[in-house]
């Protein structure tokens, strides 16, 4: 698989990388359904381009969700050309959720690692 | 100012080097047509470039996801656009582990028990296995048949594909004389390829539904 980004902040893309099924996931349960090219520009905009996800990477997390049932497909007629939606099935919904706590959950241990606080009671 | 949008030739342009780079299937082949062209015409209104020059930028990035390859979960005979292998090793992995269970399970199972069956009960458990033998070849055939008449393509489609050979196995199971041993025992590796292929045969129906609704999702246009 191609890097998970273009950008040159490659040291930070790597911290990204194992996060991409969560963050498609809570993009998905943010706005309903997206397209592949919709979630690489909201996920560009929303931080201000410091995490571009390639195709190379946006498309096989993508299929590996819906293969274990948590996406689900809409397909929609634009022009003359159809667009693929991906949505939240179900068992998505939930799946967002224990992902989100997970992710809380590593966010605190890593602060706690990383920035301690030193107490002299 | 209305976003700048491609012609039908520079989006038939696109369509060409999709074909080159064989990428056919239909829920592949839309959402990479789809992002592709929006890229070509978000580039080249930010940078103001012409579509030639901004059409090698964008399909340069993808030419790494339609390299063709192949994996041993189907076999080096089934190359196909990386893209393309990626999600259906994400769809088959699982069955793949459970086909093998489903061949070594009864044949360890079979092979270690001590038992033996009357020469009666050998003779119409032999005609009953042999009749499910002909069904379940009977219905990869019939399945094997309706989806060579499907002209759409699908991450499914290449699924059957790649497991159509499995008839052969039927084929093996329907003219194996006697799935018993000299000393009334099942004979393992023959008990073995039966339960193989009707797992094979039922994954395969599994695969043939979901080709047919993809056929139904992306035929709207």
């Amino acid at each position: 698989m191609r890097a998970f980004t273009k950008d040159k902040n490659m040291g930070n893309q790597k911290l990204y990388k194992g996060s991409l099924q969560t963050i498609i996931l809570k993009l998905l349960a943010q706005n309903n359904k997206m397209y592949g090219y919709e979630i690489t520009q909201y996920v560009k905009e929303l931080t201000k381009g410091e995490l571009q996800i390639t195709e190379g990477a946006l498309y096989p997390a993508l299929h590996k969700l819906e293969a274990d049932g948590l996406l689900d497909v809409e397909v929609a007629k634009v022009g003359n050309r159809l667009r693929k939606y991906y949505k939240l099935t179900e068992s998505g919904s939930k799946e967002t959720a224990n992902k989100l706590a997970e992710m809380q959950e590593f966010l605190k241990t890593m602060q706690q690692l990383v920035n301690p606080r030193f107490s002299l009671d | 100012m209305a976003a700048m949008e491609l012609t039908a030739t520079q989006i038939e342009r696109i369509e060409h080097y999709l074909n080159r780079k064989h990428v056919k299937h239909v829920d592949i082949r839309i959402e990479v047509l789809d992002h592709i062209i929006l890229d070509i015409e978000a580039l080249i209104e930010k940078e103001n470039k012409d579509f030639e020059t901004v059409f090698y930028t964008v399909t340069s990035q993808w030419n790494t996801q339609f390299a063709e390859t192949s994996s041993s979960l189907f076999g080096i005979g089934f190359i196909a656009p990386r893209i393309l292998i990626h999600k259906a090793k994400g769809i088959y992995r699982t069955y793949f582990f459970m086909l093998i269970a489903s061949y070594f399970l009864p044949l360890i199972f079979f092979s270690y028990m001590d038992y033996s069956f009357s020469e009666l009960a050998q003779f119409y458990v032999n005609k009953l296995l042999h009749i499910a033998a002909i069904f379940f070849a009977s219905f990869f055939l019939f399945l094997l048949i309706k989806k060579e008449r499907s002209k759409l393509k699908t991450t499914y489609s290449f699924l059957l594909k790649t497991q159509s050979m499995a008839i052969f196995i039927g084929l093996f199971c329907v003219f194996t004389a006697n799935f018993f041993d000299k000393n009334g025992a099942f004979n393992p590796i023959s008990i073995g390829l039966l339960i193989a292929f009707v797992y094979t045969t039922l994954v395969y129906f599994y695969f043939y539904i979901k080709h047919k609704q993809a056929v139904n999702t992306y035929k709207i246009l």
